[in-house]
């Protein structure tokens, strides 16, 4: 069932001051979160705003939810991109932030968004963003060359 | 026998969802229901038995007293696999 069809039970969880976990989809938060593999913890936001390298579940217009990483942060909102997307999405404004991640199950492991690994991934992953497009790319590429010699 | 606490049934798009809460609510743990399960799932809110359910889903459905005897003893099965009841 997809996570739009929950929102009334998400928002009143969220409202009612509890935690929500849900099940990752998708593979934009790879390598670090991967589809069906991983789970996420999410506290309400309150309107509060967010920095850089946390990691908002928002709502777009379309009645999606995304769980992206904030990579900047802008007077007009937010600059948002998934751990293996190198295009940006701007501007997720605050209003659409629904909540945050608070933690995570990785590989049946709980990380907390204080731990100190977790930070430097971030720092770490953010900082090569420029990169991201090539690396992408590069690896396209390589599975192309790859089946074009294996045919 | 009853299902244990710390559950909530919500009718969401057409379908019965069933969540654990508490001071988290486990989404990744959902538990959807169709029509027959959540009409058992409200009757196993209170303490009940095998055969009071039966009464009750007879009542409630034109269908075979071996049928309904049957789906009971299914759902019950899968409840009792996922730890619900008590």
């Amino acid at each position: 069932m997809a996570l739009a069809e929950l929102s009334p039970l998400i928002n009143e969880a969220l409202e009612n001051g509890n935690e929500v976990i849900f099940t990752v989809t998708g593979n934009s938060m790879a390598p670090f979160l991967k589809h069906q593999r991983d789970k996420v913890c999410l506290v309400k936001s309150g309107g509060k705003l967010l920095k850089k390298y946390d990691l908002p579940l928002y709502l777009r217009a379309d009645g999606k939810y995304i769980l992206h990483r904030i990579i900047e942060v802008k007077n007009n909102g937010y600059v948002t991109a998934g751990d293996q997307q190198w295009v940006k999405e701007y501007p997720v404004l605050p209003s659409q932030v629904v909540a945050v991640a608070k933690g995570f199950w990785r590989q049946g492991k709980y990380i907390s968004c204080n731990s100190f690994l977790y930070r430097v991934y971030c720092r770490f992953w953010v900082a090569l963003f420029p990169l991201r497009r090539f690396y992408f790319k590069g690896k396209q590429l390589w599975t192309k060359v790859k089946r074009v010699n294996q045919n | 026998m009853k299902i244990k606490d710390g559950y909530l049934m919500r009718e969401v798009a057409g379908t019965h969802v069933v969540v654990p809460v508490g001071a988290t609510v486990d989404f990744s743990g959902m538990i959807t229901l169709n029509e027959t399960g959540a009409f058992l799932w409200k009757e196993l809110l209170q303490d009940t038995t095998e055969e009071k359910l039966l009464a009750a889903l007879l009542e409630e459905y034109e269908i075979e007293s071996d049928t309904g005897k049957r789906d009971i003893a299914e759902f019950l099965a899968r409840l009792k696999a996922a730890d619900l009841l008590e």
